[in-house]
Parts: structure tokens; C-alpha cells; sequence
């Protein structure tokens, strides 16, 4: 996990923690201890930190605002219900939150009937545009280029089978039908793709 | 099934199930084919590394994503809802000094792999969505008949009393959830919406979290069902008025009940008289 210290970083310092020390925050690993105590001021300090990231995050699969919303007070309901379990060797706080954040997303997508009949085509178009937004945030943005650098280097199949995959939510048979390719060979892709990001972005445990 | 440009020197040729780790971390598989992921990924350290290393590398996808702010509501009501929402209890044998841990959370939770995905095992493990809806006529036909001898003259109805809002939580759900064999399942209902229950083997309770599901018109109920054997025995009726609704599940749980979730006219039903919209398998 030597990424981690990098994204702590980024969480924390797009946000603005009332009722802290100038600069001093928290890290989500030290709030998520106290939550687990029942420390409400720290589900808030946590939620003022990483709340814009996991709804982001949702909202990307999701798009509509009010379902997102909704989600994210699912994901963060389920984050104090389940702090006292946090296990900080298996991994960052923001790490937990965002992973239990797109499965959520993913299960809600899943579940609502208007998300089954996306059209195809307007799907494939609209996660490629996606990526032309530019963020205020200079981290986002490097950060942001920096993945799509990577996602650049990948075959043209594998690049659309794990960005329909992650940022839209798509089950890997539902990528076979928009991509017109088996399941398995979208499951390779899907696997081939994402190793070669991870040596790509340098990730290794 | 090669042209993967030489990313890997395991690459064409693995089993089938070995080349769902991508699709896996993406979370792109169906609940069948990811529980059957992760017993495979419990038996191989080879495959669990290289699942974590994809999990951080999924990550980084997270962190390119343009942050979003939410609106002013949805913090206050959190507030609002955590005030009144029990917390789990820690795993047992825990506590002991600095970082909380949770090692002994495979066993609790499920027989599945655990170290997956950064945390995964804290998340509520689907269990068994689909294998209710395999057999839902031979089933409920059976429960519907047997159901008659077992209940008698219970009145369905009044057997639990309507929650209203995450904050009237039923008197017995804490106790659920601060229980120390406290284990968790959920399931997506067909009709939208999501079901997670809290159960606890020893205490032989259990407690259902409804989280957005479909508003019912006034004439119809969800209606909560322990099945055993065969036999559905009605466990209340939940009206879901508001966006999450945690409700105690009535009468007594034995290890490796289906709790089913049903809609019923209102003030339920003595049996199932539609096709579940959920059925989570306890162990």
C-alpha cells in the first residue's frame, strides 16, 4: 500500500476541517479510530474530509445527484455502523471508504431498472467524456492525468472494458454486449488491463 | 484470449476463475461469480496478492475522479441519523491496545476469502440473492400450505409495530448489533432498494436494515419471513416510509434460516403470496 500516504494527503488537504487546528487535520485513520469510540465530532471531521471524494466518486457511475446523494449517506452510514471493525493493516481509511463507496454504487446501479436500459452507445460516449473535465484542484488534476497517461497505454479494448467497468458500473457481461467481444475475452481484458496499470502506476504490495 | 502485450507471465492458459481478478476489484462480477472468486482466492496466496495489488491500483482510478460537494442536507441528516444508530460491536478478542483490529473476521462473517479488497470483510457479504428465486414456486407453494399449520390464529398484523424512521429503532436492535456473535448479510431487493440484516445466532434475533426502497402504496407492505425447511414463518411487517428503516425481525432465528422479504397486501400475509423481493442466507 505505498500509495497511500500520497491519496491521505490529497484527501485531507482539499478540505477544510471546522473546528481544527490550522493545518494539523486528522487523518481519516485517527478519525475512524475515534468514530469507532462513538466520537460523533469525528464522523463529522471524517465526513467534512472525504464526503466530496465518495461523492464523486458515486456520482461518476451514478450521474444523478439526489440518487448519489443518497448512496453516499448509505456509504457513510454503513462507515459508523462498521468503524469499530476498521482494520487499519488492511488498509487505509479513504481505501476502505472508497471501495465500500463503488460497490455501493454499483449495487445501485445494478438495482434501479432505468440504469439496466442505458443505451449502450450513449454510455461508451459519455464515460470518454468524462475525462475532458478539468479540475479546480491542481492534486486532481495531476492525479487525473496522471491515471489517464496510464489508461492511455492500454490496447484500445482494455482501456474501454475497465473504464465501462469502474467509472460506469458495468457488470463485465454487460461490457461484452457494448464492446461485441465474449465475456471471457472482456474478463482477460478486463485483468490484462488492469496489470498493466499497476505497472504503469507503479503499484506493488 | 493473449494479446494482453506481455503484461503478465500468467496469461492465457489459467482456469477460468484465475482470470477474474480484474473484473473482481472492478467490482464488474455478478454476486455468484464473486463469491465463487473468493473461496478461489482463499486457497491461493499467488492470486490474493495479486488482487490487492489491482485493488490499489483501483484506487488511483478513484482518486483521478473530479471530488464532489454535497449538499448541506446531507450532512446535517447524517448527524441526525448516526445519533440514533448503533454502532456494531467489535469483533471479540479485540481492544487490546492501539489499533482496532479485526482478524478474527473471517471466521465471524463468512466461510469467503477476506483480505481482498482494503476492508472488504467489513463490508455486508451478499450471500445467497439468487438461490431463494431458483426454486421460488416450489417453495412458496410448500411454505404457503405448511405455513397454515404452524401459525394458527397468530394475528400477522399487529405483531410488529410500523418504524418510522431510523431514529425509533426497535428496542431489541441494539442488543442485536452489540451482540458478540454479531454477523451481517445484505441483499439487493428486485424491486430496488437494500436489504441488511444483523443476526445474531446466539441471541437467535435478528434485525433488518432497509435502505432505499420502493415506497409502497398504502395498500401493500413488505413483509419479513424466516424460512426453515421449507416453511415460511412470518417475521412482521415493515412499513418502509422513510429512506432507511431498521426494523427487529419477529420470532426466533435458527442458524441457516433464509430471511425472505415479500410484498404483501397491507397488514401481511399468513404466507408468501408473491415472489420475494429478497432471501439472505444466514450461517
Amino acid at each position: 500500500m505505498e500509495v497511500l500516504p500520497e491519496m491521505l494527503k490529497l484527501v485531507t488537504r482539499d478540505s477544510e476541517i471546522p473546528g481544527y487546528d490550522d493545518g494539523v487535520a486528522d487523518t481519516p485513520e485517527q478519525l475512524l479510530q475515534r468514530v469507532a469510540t462513538g466520537d460523533r465530532e469525528a464522523f463529522a471531521a471524517l465526513y467534512d474530509q472525504t464526503a466530496p471524494r465518495v461523492l464523486g466518486l458515486i456520482k461518476r457511475l451514478l450521474k444523478d445527484h439526489s440518487q448519489s446523494e443518497e448512496v453516499t449517506q448509505e456509504v457513510f452510514l454503513e462507515i459508523w455502523q462498521t468503524a469499530t471493525r476498521f482494520d487499519t493493516k488492511k488498509g487505509g481509511a479513504a481505501s476502505w471508504m472508497l471501495t465500500m463507496a463503488h460497490r455501493r454504487a454499483v449495487d445501485r446501479v445494478r438495482a434501479s431498472q432505468s440504469s439496466r436500459d442505458r443505451d449502450t452507445k450513449i454510455g461508451i460516449r459519455d464515460f470518454e467524456a468524462g475525462y475532458d473535465q478539468v479540475s479546480e484542484s491542481v492534486e486532481i488534476r495531476i492525479e487525473h492525468e496522471r491515471v489517464q497517461r496510464a489508461l492511455g497505454r492500454l490496447t484500445e479494448l482494455q482501456r474501454q472494458a475497465v473504464t465501462l467497468a469502474y467509472y460506469g458500473g458495468y457488470s463485465h457481461s454487460e461490457v461484452s454486449t457494448m464492446l461485441h467481444v465474449p465475456i471471457g475475452t472482456v474478463k482477460t481484458r478486463l485483468r490484462d488491463g488492469m496489470i498493466r496499470l499497476r505497472d504503469e502506476l507503479g503499484v506493488a504490495s | 484470449m493473449s494479446d494482453n502485450g506481455g503484461t503478465s507471465g500468467r496469461g492465457a492458459g489459467l482456469p477460468d476463475i484465475d482470470t477474474m481478478s480484474g473484473a473482481y476489484v472492478l467490482d464488474a462480477l455478478s454476486d455468484e461469480e464473486r463469491e465463487a472468486f473468493e473461496t478461489r482466492m482463499s486457497e491461493s496466496d499467488e492470486i490474493r496478492t495479486e488482487v490487492t495489488e489491482l485493488n490499489d491500483t483501483v484506487l488511483l482510478l478513484a482518486h483521478a475522479v473530479e471530488p464532489v460537494t454535497p449538499s448541506a442536507g446531507l450532512r446535517s441528516s447524517l448527524m441526525d441519523l448516526i445519533a440514533s444508530t448503533p454502532q456494531l460491536a467489535p469483533l471479540e478478542e479485540e481492544r487490546a491496545g492501539d489499533a482496532r483490529r479485526a482478524d478474527t473476521a473471517p471466521e465471524a462473517q463468512a466461510p469467503v476469502a477476506d483480505d481482498s479488497k482494503g476492508g472488504e470483510l467489513l463490508e455486508p457479504i451478499p450471500l445467497a440473492r439468487q438461490r431463494w428465486f431458483m426454486r421460488p414456486a416450489v417453495l412458496l407453494v410448500g411454505a404457503a400450505a405448511a405455513v397454515g399449520l404452524i401459525f394458527g390464529g397468530v394475528g400477522i398484523a399487529n405483531t410488529v409495530a410500523p418504524s418510522h424512521s431510523q431514529s425509533q429503532l426497535a428496542d431489541g436492535v441494539p442488543q442485536i448489533l452489540s451482540a458478540s456473535d454479531v454477523h451481517t448479510a445484505s441483499a439487493t431487493l428486485s424491486s430496488g432498494g437494500k436489504a441488511t440484516v444483523y443476526y445474531s445466532n446466539k441471541l437467535q434475533r435478528s434485525a433488518v436494515i432497509l435502505d432505499g426502497v420502493t415506497a409502497l402504496p398504502s395498500s401493500k407492505t413488505y413483509q419479513l419471513w424466516y424460512i426453515r425447511d421449507g416453511k415460511a414463518a412470518s417475521a412482521g411487517t415493515v412499513d418502509a416510509t422513510s429512506n432507511s428503516v431498521t426494523t427487529e425481525l419477529q420470532g426466533d432465528l435458527k442458524a441457516g434460516d433464509t430471511i425472505g422479504i415479500t410484498v404483501e397486501p397491507a397488514g401481511g400475509s399468513k404466507a408468501p403470496t408473491t415472489t420475494p423481493v429478497a432471501a439472505i442466507q444466514t450461517t
